[in-house]
């Protein structure tokens, strides 16, 4: 019984954390109708700009969740504003050609020179302490309390990002242009801002998720991969551009996933969550909360 | 839509340039055992076999649209199919294990296309890119199975003529062998886009809807595009692990669905021929670079990519052709 507690409880975090590395995708897509492959590059940088900041701030502040605390504000905004930066000259001359192909070519490329720059500047593996050390006694299981802290944090996040794409005029604009370009163009949208701030806040929610995850997993150039083919599925299962497909199909692949693991190793676990996504996705095409792509 | 130009004298060059320069080099590869050391073979040998593999998604990219990131995962299944059949029953039965890699990629690519020409334009891409992923991860986490990164060794082919002998590293008679297995792929890959499928490839490539309206089966040409690179790049991966005679996981990586991207990028996409201009300008970068800076070419082939897709669009052979339907213009969609 604690066993299935256990690995639902572990689905359950990992199912937030997914749906917040998704959700940014998700939003990129939908805004820019990019499909950024980079993302997991994103995710790890989010990490690796942390554990360089994490050292220097914990040693002025002495406090290690202050510091933490402040890396997860700091790491994020400057991933999004490296993101943003590389939207603008990267990616938008070809956004605004319509070349959506070339943009996929050319998020690649970012993921190849990404990768290869952090595995150059700084290679190996590294591990971050948790900030908050101990547990807690949940029906009889002491679970780690960090990650539970992770999974309020990243479900905050998550919130965040709806509450700021609902109730703000910047969000209004992104979802005027999600919905049809053209006529958001033709209102006087301003679209390069739209465009650089949902690249900036996709990558900057990975790099979120990045640093938070990074005292649970290990550091390392290739971390990002593992957690792109999650969110890629989960963002294809969800239905292609849709928020709230995202983040269910996100628990849905973790909590299946988890109980899966009662009972198989872990790899057969995940070979068998997979299928299921596959199943789903051969039920409906265009995904849980998709709708049939419509091509003009 | 600019296109389809015809004009008198211009198509008649057009056909014997292509078939002149055609000969010319078949000729030319054909006699290079004469003029080449077993180095410089060698690496010819593995520029032809990689060309046939960026042909190959060539067929699926250039001509029929579709963007897959995962193409590295046939070419892996069809190199561990040969070497799987050449371990289980030695050497001497390589016409079968060339068969059993092709037989092995082909099926993946028939199962794993079926599902993924469902899931329209961009969710193909995602579905591609996830299931090399899924190749990768399990091909690294079956180490009994593949070797992980270290990969399984195999013996070289027995192929003699007179006293000239197939080995490893000087492929030898091998690469007469190969040469035309390769030139035979190249040559069916060839007809196939000359023949009316190849016509309603790039007719759905152009416009979707309208090749539905026409009456075509958009998702039955989808798949066989699909499963025809797919068995390409399975026979061009067979033939690399017999002739390379070592085979590891690293083959289903990401960097090869890269490479194969960046080289038909780069020659341009929908001409067939440009991949492997591509291919053999890549490949002789990489062995420049390889004294200089290894760990530096991921980078480099990354700003290449971004370079390409930013400046030349249509690749080299499809800027040098006027006529022809560049990969451009199926980029100027939605």
């Amino acid at each position: 019984m604690t066993v299935v507690l256990f690995q639902l409880a572990n689905g359950l975090v990992w199912g937030w954390v997914v749906a917040l590395v998704a959700l940014g995708l998700s939003l990129i897509y939908g805004v820019l109708r990019v499909i950024n492959v980079a993302h997991g590059a994103f995710y790890m940088l989010g990490a690796a700009v942390g554990v360089v900041l994490y050292e220097p701030l914990q040693s002025a502040l002495g406090n290690a969740p202050g510091a933490f605390a402040l890396v997860l504000v700091l790491s994020p905004l400057l991933v999004g504003a490296f993101g943003a930066l590389l939207e603008a000259t990267a990616l938008r001359p070809l956004v605004e050609r319509g070349r959506w192909v070339m943009t996929i070519v050319t998020t690649f490329a970012l993921l190849l020179i990404l990768q290869q720059g952090a595995q150059l500047l700084l290679p190996g593996v590294r591990s971050v302490p948790a900030p908050l050390a101990g547990g807690v006694e949940l029906l009889g299981l002491r679970y780690p309390l960090y990650r539970l802290v992770l999974a309020g944090i990243a479900v905050l996040l998550i919130g965040l990002t709806a509450l700021f794409l609902y109730k703000t005029r910047f969000g209004l604009w992104a979802r005027a242009v999600r919905q049809d370009r053209e006529l958001a163009l033709s209102l006087g949208i301003p679209a390069p801002w739209v465009y650089s701030g949902t690249f900036a806040l996709g990558t900057a929610l990975a790099a979120a998720a990045g640093w938070l995850t990074a005292p649970v997993v290990s550091v390392d150039p290739r971390m990002g991969m593992d957690i792109l083919l999650q969110s890629f599925l989960v963002v294809i299962v969800g239905g292609l551009g849709s928020l709230r497909g995202a983040v269910v199909a996100a628990l849905l692949l973790r909590l299946a996933e988890g109980l899966f693991a009662v009972g198989f190793d872990p790899v057969s676990a995940r070979a068998l969550a997979l299928f299921l996504m596959g199943a789903l996705l051969l039920w409906r095409p265009h995904g849980l909360f998709g709708r049939e792509e419509v091509s003009s | 839509m600019k296109g389809f130009v015809s004009g008198g004298n211009r198509s008649i060059s057009r056909r014997v340039l292509p078939l002149a320069l055609g000969l010319v080099s078949v000729i030319a590869l054909g006699s290079a055992p004469l003029w080449l050391d077993a180095f410089s073979l060698s690496f010819l040998l593995k520029v032809l076999i990689w060309g046939l593999f960026a042909a190959s998604f060539d067929v699926l990219f250039g001509y029929a649209g579709l963007l897959s990131l995962g193409h590295s995962v046939y070419f892996g299944l069809g190199a561990y199919g040969a070497a799987w059949m050449t371990l289980s029953y030695g050497p001497e039965v390589f016409p079968w294990a060339l068969g059993a890699g092709v037989l092995l990629g082909g099926l993946a690519a028939a199962a794993i296309g079926a599902l993924a020409v469902r899931t329209g334009s961009h969710g193909f891409i995602i579905v591609t890119a996830v299931t090399a992923l899924i190749a990768f991860l399990g091909a690294q986490s079956r180490r009994d199975l593949t070797g992980g990164d270290d990969g399984l060794t195999l013996s070289a082919m027995p192929l003699a003529l007179g006293g000239w002998r197939a080995g490893c590293a000087d492929p030898g008679p091998a690469y007469l062998f190969a040469l035309g297995i390769v030139l035979l792929g190249l040559g069916a890959l060839g007809t196939m886009i000359r023949s009316p499928l190849g016509l309603a490839l790039r007719c759905l490539r152009e416009n979707e809807l309208r090749a539905q309206a026409l009456g075509y089966d958009v998702y039955a040409l989808k798949w066989l595009a699909f499963t025809v690179a797919g068995l390409g790049a399975a026979l061009a991966g067979a033939l690399y692990a017999l002739v390379n005679c070592h085979v590891s996981a690293a083959l289903f990586g990401w960097l090869v669905s890269a490479d194969v991207l960046i080289w038909t990028l780069f020659g341009g996409a929908g001409t067939l021929v440009g991949p492997l201009v591509g291919t053999g300008v890549f490949l002789s970068l990489r062995e420049l670079l390889s004294d200089l800076w290894p760990a530096g070419y991921p980078v480099l082939v990354g700003l290449a990519l971004l370079g390409i897709a930013r400046f030349l669009p249509r690749g080299l052979v499809g800027g040098l052709r006027t006529r022809g339907l560049g990969p451009t213009r199926k980029g100027e969609g939605p």
